[in-house]
C-alpha cells in the first residue's frame, strides 16, 4: 500500500527542477507588488505579488521580489533583473499595482508617485515599460514574459482625463509573450473582498498545473476571471512566441491537450476499479481530476473517487479481520454505488463472519433486486441456505421476485435530460462547419484599376500671349513614357462633368477604321501606340480628337456612362 | 408548448417497467462497460431487441454519451435522432442536431430542414426548459445555447441564399455570445460577397475579429488561416493594398459589431485623396477652386452657394474664353480649369475697353454674385482695375 501511495504522489508531484533543466537557460522573475499609495492606496497587490513569487520559485524561478517600490526601488530591481538574464534564459517579468497608459505607452505607478502637475509630470513620476521591453529585447532572452495585474481604477487616469486601462502593446519583439489582467483600455477588478486580485489569484493558481502551455494558462486564467467577475473583466494575452512555454512541463509521452490520453486514464480507471484494483483505480481518477479536462471524463472521474476510496478501505478491514468495520465501509460503498452488486456479496459475507445474519440478509436482498439474473440466483441460493438459520432469509424468499430498479438509478451517475455543454463545444472546435473561405476570397473583385491621375487643367496657349506662369496639371504619378507618332486620338474629359469621389468607372474601347498604326492620348498621357485600347474612365463626358501633326483632324464628344459602353470607332 | 417543456423536465424518464429482467440484464452490461466503443456496440445490441423498450429515450441518452467520448459526431446525431423520435421536444435532441448540422458533409436538404426545425424549437423552448428543475443548475449555458440556435438559423438561411435574414441570426448570435470566432467569420464571409460599401468594411471588421481572436471561442488554427486570408483578400479589393489592416484588426479584439462611425477608405478614395494631397501641393490656388466647385456641383448645391454669397472668393486664376456685352464687354468669361470651358463669368464694374482676347491669363479677387448650374457657370463680381494680366 505504501510503495502504491509513493507511486501516486509521485506521479502528481509537480514537474520541477529536473524538467526545468532540459531548458537551455535558466529561469529568472522580476515581482513587484505596490499597495501603498498615497493617493488611492490598493489591497491586494503586496499579496498579489507574494502569491506570484511562491508560485514562481516552485516552477524554478529565480525570484526578485519587490514590495511597496518607489520609483528608484523600482529602477534598481528592474537593473538587477536584466543583468540576470543571459542568452537563452526565460525572463518573466510581473506587476502588481497601479498602471496607467500616456500616448499609447504603458506607465507603471511607482508608490512614491506624487500628484501630477501636468500629463509630462506624470510621465517623469512614474515608470516606463518601454525601455524594460528594449532591454530585454537585446537581452538574447529564449522567451520573455511580461504579467502586468494592473489596469485598476487609479487616480491619475482620473485626474489627467487619461484612457482607462492599459495600451495594446506595440513595442513587443520576438518571443514574448505578454499578459495584461484584463482587456487593453478597460480597467479590472481588485477584488476588494479577496485576498488577492481574481488575475493573480487564477493565475498563481493555474501555473502549477503541469503541462500547460503558457498560452493554456492563460486561456484557464481568462475563463476564471470572467466567471468570477460575471464576464465583467477579460484578461488578454498576446504572443509572439515561436515555441511552446511550460511553466511545468509535460513528462514524457504526456501532453495536458492529450484528450485521448486522459480518456484512457479513465477506461484504466474504470478496468481497474471492475477488477478490484481500488488504489490503481484511485491514482487514475486523481490525476484525471488534477488535470482538469472537464465535461464527461472530469465529472466522472470526480464521482468515481469516494466509492473507490471507500472499497479499499473495506478491502483492508477485511484483510485486518475487522469485519464490523469491512460492513460499514461495504456500506458506504453501496450508498455511493448501489449497484455493486459485489460490495452487497462481500458485505453479506462480512456480515455473516460477524454473526449479523440479519444484514446479510438485507445484503442479499439488495443483490436480488438490483444484480444481474446469475446473481440474483447466487443471492437466493445462499437465501436459502441461510433461510434455515435466519427466518428473515425464509421471508425474503417467499415474498417473490423483486422489481429491478428504473433506469435512471442504474445509470445514476449520467445527467439525462441535459446537454453535455462542454463537449458540445470542443466538438464543433474539433468538426467546424465547412465553410469554404478560399473559394469565397476568389470571388471577391480585384482591386479596382484606378484611371492614371486626371490632369485637372491642361490650358492651351494662345498664340497671341503665353500665360503668365507655366500652366498647372496635377500628375500624382510619373506618366508611362510612350512616344506617339504624329497621328493619334486625344481623350480628354470636359471639365466638371465627372464624378471622381464614386467608385464607378465606365469601360470603352477606342477603335479605329484606319489600318495606320494610332496612338492613344488619354487626359494628357500618352497610353498606348496602337489602337483598339479599352480604357476606364470615371463617368462623364470626353472630347475625342484625332490630331495629326500637331493639328486637331476631327472632334467629337461622348458621354461615358458606368458600367459597359458600346466600342467607339473612329472613322 | 411550454407546458410540454415543462413536462419533459420535471418527469424526464418517467419512471417505466422493464420488458423484462433480461432487458434490465442488457442494460447492467451496459452500465459495466466503461469503454465507448463497446458500450456503443452493447447499446446497439439492446436497441435491436428491444426497439420499443420504455426506456428507449434513456438508451438513446447513453449512445450519446459513448459517441461523445469517441467525438463519433455522426453516432451523435443518430442518437439525437433517436431521442427526437422517442420525444420531438427533447431538448438534449434538439441541441446536439442544431449544434452538430453544420459540420456534417454532405449538407443535404433534410439536414438543412433538420437543423433549422431543432434551431427554432430550442429557442422557442429555452425559457422553459432553464426553468425546470433538471436544467436549474445550467442557467449560464443558457445564453450559449441560445446563440447557438441562432448561429444555427443563420448558418440555414445562408444556405438557403437569404442572406438578410441569415445576417438577423447571425447578429443575435453574436449578442448572446460575443466570442464566437466562428460566427463572426460566416458574418465576414456573407457580408464580404456584398456589392454594397458598408457591407463591404462590415464585412472586413468581422474577418478581421474572427482571425485575430483566441483563446475561448477562436477558429481553429486552419480555418483562422483560411479566414485571414480572405480578410486580407477582402481588404485588398476595397482598399487596394493591405496597410492600415493591423490597426482595424487591433480595434475588432475588444467591439463585437462595427461602429457606426466604422470605415475603410476605398481604393477610388485614396486615389483621389492622394490627387488632392498632390494638387495642393503644386496647384494650391486651382485646388481652392477645385474645392469651391466640389461644393457648388453637390446635392447642396444651392445652400452652399447661400454661404459663399458676398464672401470674397480666394484669388483665382483664369483664361478667357469670351466676352458678352459688345465691343467694349461688361462680362469677360473665363476657364479655371481648363482654358476652353467657360466655368466663370467676370460682371465686370465698369465696361472693358475691348474684349481681351481669347486664352489670356488673368488673375483677380471677385465675389460670388449668382449660379447656373447647368451648364455649370459662377457669375462673380470684379473691379475692372483690379484684374491682372489684362
Amino acid at each position: 500500500m505504501i510503495r502504491k501511495l509513493l507511486v501516486l504522489a509521485a506521479a502528481l508531484l509537480p514537474l520541477s527542477f529536473g524538467q526545468q533543466q532540459n531548458e537551455d537557460g535558466k529561469r529568472v522573475a522580476l515581482v513587484i507588488g505596490n499597495d501603498n499609495y498615497s493617493i488611492r492606496p490598493l489591497q491586494n497587490a503586496v499579496n498579489d505579488a507574494r502569491s506570484m513569487q511562491k508560485a514562481l520559485s516552485a516552477a524554478g524561478f529565480l525570484v526578485i521580489e519587490r514590495e511597496n517600490a518607489g520609483k528608484v526601488g523600482m529602477e534598481e530591481a528592474v537593473a538587477a533583473f536584466l543583468e540576470k538574464i543571459g542568452p537563452g534564459d526565460v525572463a518573466l517579468f510581473y506587476y502588481a499595482g497601479h498602471a496607467i497608459q500616456i500616448d499609447n505607452e504603458n506607465v507603471l505607478v511607482p508608490t512614491d508617485f506624487t500628484e501630477a502637475r501636468s500629463l509630462i509630470d506624470a510621465k517623469f513620476k512614474s515608470f516606463s515599460m518601454t525601455p524594460v521591453l528594449g532591454y530585454l529585447k537585446t537581452s538574447r532572452a529564449k522567451t520573455i514574459v511580461l504579467i502586468i495585474d494592473a489596469c485598476r481604477s487609479n487616480p491619475v487616469a482620473q485626474t489627467h482625463s487619461l484612457k482607462a486601462g492599459l495600451a495594446t502593446p506595440l513595442e513587443a519583439g520576438k518571443n514574448t509573450y505578454i499578459a495584461f489582467s484584463t482587456s487593453p483600455n478597460n480597467v479590472a477588478g481588485d477584488n476588494p473582498n479577496g485576498r488577492n486580485s481574481w488575475f493573480t489569484e487564477a493565475l498563481a493558481a493555474t501555473i502549477a498545473v503541469p503541462a500547460l502551455t503558457i498560452d493554456d494558462v492563460f486561456t484557464r486564467v481568462r475563463d476564471k476571471v470572467e466567471n468570477a467577475t460575471a464576464g465583467k473583466q477579460t484578461p488578454w494575452s498576446y504572443s509572439s512566441l515561436t515555441s511552446k512555454f511550460y511553466f511545468y512541463p509535460p513528462r514524457s509521452g504526456e501532453s495536458e491537450n492529450n484528450e485521448s490520453l486522459i480518456a484512457k486514464w479513465l477506461e484504466d480507471a474504470l478496468r481497474n476499479e471492475q477488477y478490484g484494483n481500488w488504489t490503481e483505480a484511485i491514482d487514475l481518477a486523481e490525476r484525471i481530476v488534477k488535470q482538469k479536462p472537464g465535461g464527461i471524463v472530469e465529472e466522472t472521474a470526480k464521482s468515481r473517487l469516494p466509492y473507490l476510496k471507500a472499497r479499499d478501505a473495506a478491502q483492508t478491514s477485511i484483510e485486518r479481520g475487522e469485519y464490523a468495520a469491512a460492513i460499514a465501509q461495504f456500506d458506504q460503498a453501496l450508498k455511493l454505488e448501489p449497484f455493486d452488486v459485489d460490495a452487497a456479496f462481500e458485505g453479506s459475507s462480512g456480515a455473516m463472519l460477524a454473526d449479523d445474519l440479519p444484514r446479510a440478509v438485507q445484503l442479499l436482498q439488495i443483490v436480488r433486486q438490483r444484480g444481474t439474473t446469475p446473481e440474483v440466483q447466487r443471492a437466493e441460493a445462499i437465501l436459502k441456505e441461510l433461510g434455515t438459520a435466519e427466518p428473515a432469509a425464509a421471508a425474503a424468499l417467499k415474498g417473490g421476485a423483486v422489481k429491478p430498479p428504473a433506469v435512471q438509478e442504474v445509470f445514476h451517475t449520467h445527467r439525462f435530460g441535459v446537454p453535455d455543454w462542454e463537449t458540445g463545444w470542443r466538438l464543433v472546435r474539433q468538426v467546424p462547419a465547412q465553410v469554404d473561405y478560399p473559394s469565397i476570397a476568389k470571388k471577391l473583385p480585384p482591386p479596382p484599376v484606378i484611371a492614371a491621375p486626371v490632369p485637372v487643367a491642361v490650358p492651351v496657349p494662345t498664340a497671341q500671349q503665353q500665360p503668365a506662369e507655366p500652366v498647372h496639371t496635377a500628375v500624382v504619378e510619373a506618366p508611362q513614357v510612350i512616344t506617339l507618332d504624329d497621328l493619334y486620338v486625344e481623350v480628354k474629359a470636359v471639365a466638371g462633368t465627372r464624378d471622381l469621389v464614386t467608385e464607378e468607372f465606365g469601360q470603352i474601347t477606342i477603335k479605329a477604321t484606319s489600318k495606320k498604326e494610332i496612338g492613344l492620348m488619354l487626359e494628357g498621357r500618352a497610353v498606348s501606340r496602337k489602337l483598339p485600347y479599352t480604357a476606364k474612365l470615371p463617368p462623364g463626358r470626353y472630347e475625342i480628337r484625332t490630331i495629326e501633326a500637331g493639328k486637331a483632324r476631327s472632334e467629337r464628344r461622348v458621354e461615358v456612362k458606368s458600367g459597359l459602353n458600346p466600342d467607339l470607332v473612329l472613322q | 408548448m411550454r407546458s410540454l417543456f415543462v413536462l419533459m423536465a420535471c418527469a424526464l424518464l418517467p419512471a417505466q417497467e422493464w420488458t423484462d429482467r433480461a432487458e434490465y440484464d442488457m442494460a447492467l452490461s451496459v452500465r459495466a462497460q466503461p469503454a465507448p466503443q463497446p458500450r456503443l456496440t452493447l447499446l446497439d445490441q439492446w436497441k435491436l431487441k428491444y426497439p420499443n423498450s420504455p426506456m428507449r429515450m434513456a438508451r438513446a441518452e447513453l449512445t450519446l454519451g459513448a459517441a461523445q467520448m469517441l467525438a463519433d459526431t455522426g453516432r451523435i446525431l443518430d442518437a439525437a435522432r433517436d431521442l427526437i423520435a422517442a420525444d420531438a421536444n427533447s431538448f438534449t435532441g434538439l441541441y446536439w442536431i442544431a449544434l452538430l448540422a453544420p459540420s456534417q458533409t454532405p449538407v443535404t436538404p433534410k439536414l438543412v430542414t433538420e437543423a433549422e426545425s431543432a434551431a427554432r424549437k430550442l429557442l422557442k423552448g429555452a425559457d422553459a426548459y432553464f426553468a425546470s428543475a433538471a436544467a436549474k443548475n445550467h442557467l449560464p449555458q443558457k445564453k450559449l445555447a441560445i446563440a447557438m440556435a441562432h448561429r444555427t438559423l443563420g448558418w440555414v438561411e445562408w444556405r438557403s441564399n437569404k442572406i438578410d435574414a441569415a445576417l438577423v441570426e447571425l447578429r443575435a448570435a453574436l449578442d448572446m455570445n460575443p466570442r464566437s470566432g466562428e460566427v463572426s467569420a460566416w458574418m465576414g464571409a456573407i457580408l464580404a460577397a456584398d456589392a454594397d460599401r458598408r457591407k463591404k468594411t462590415n464585412a472586413i471588421w468581422h474577418l478581421a475579429r474572427a482571425s485575430s481572436l483566441d483563446g475561448e471561442g477562436a477558429l481553429p488554427a486552419q480555418q483562422r488561416r483560411e479566414v485571414r486570408e480572405l480578410l486580407e483578400t477582402a481588404y485588398t479589393s476595397h482598399h487596394g493594398a493591405l496597410d492600415g489592416l493591423d490597426e482595424v484588426a487591433a480595434k475588432t479584439r475588444d467591439t463585437v459589431q462595427p461602429p457606426d462611425t466604422f470605415s475603410i477608405e476605398s481604393a477610388t478614395e485614396v486615389a483621389a485623396r492622394k490627387a488632392d494631397e498632390a494638387l495642393a501641393l503644386s496647384n494650391p490656388q486651382l485646388f481652392e477652386w477645385i474645392k469651391i466647385r466640389r461644393r457648388l456641383t453637390g446635392p447642396d448645391a444651392d445652400a452652399e452657394f447661400r454661404k459663399l454669397e458676398g464672401v470674397a472668393l480666394p484669388t483665382m486664376k483664369g483664361w478667357v474664353v469670351r466676352c458678352d456685352g459688345g465691343p467694349k464687354p461688361n462680362e469677360v468669361i473665363v476657364g479655371v480649369q481648363d482654358s476652353s470651358i467657360e466655368e466663370v463669368v467676370l460682371k465686370l464694374d465698369v465696361r472693358a475697353p475691348k474684349c481681351p482676347a481669347s486664352g489670356l491669363a488673368l488673375e483677380f479677387e471677385a465675389l460670388p454674385v449668382s449660379l447656373v448650374k447647368d451648364p455649370f457657370r459662377v457669375t462673380v463680381g470684379v473691379e475692372l482695375k483690379a484684374i491682372r494680366g489684362l
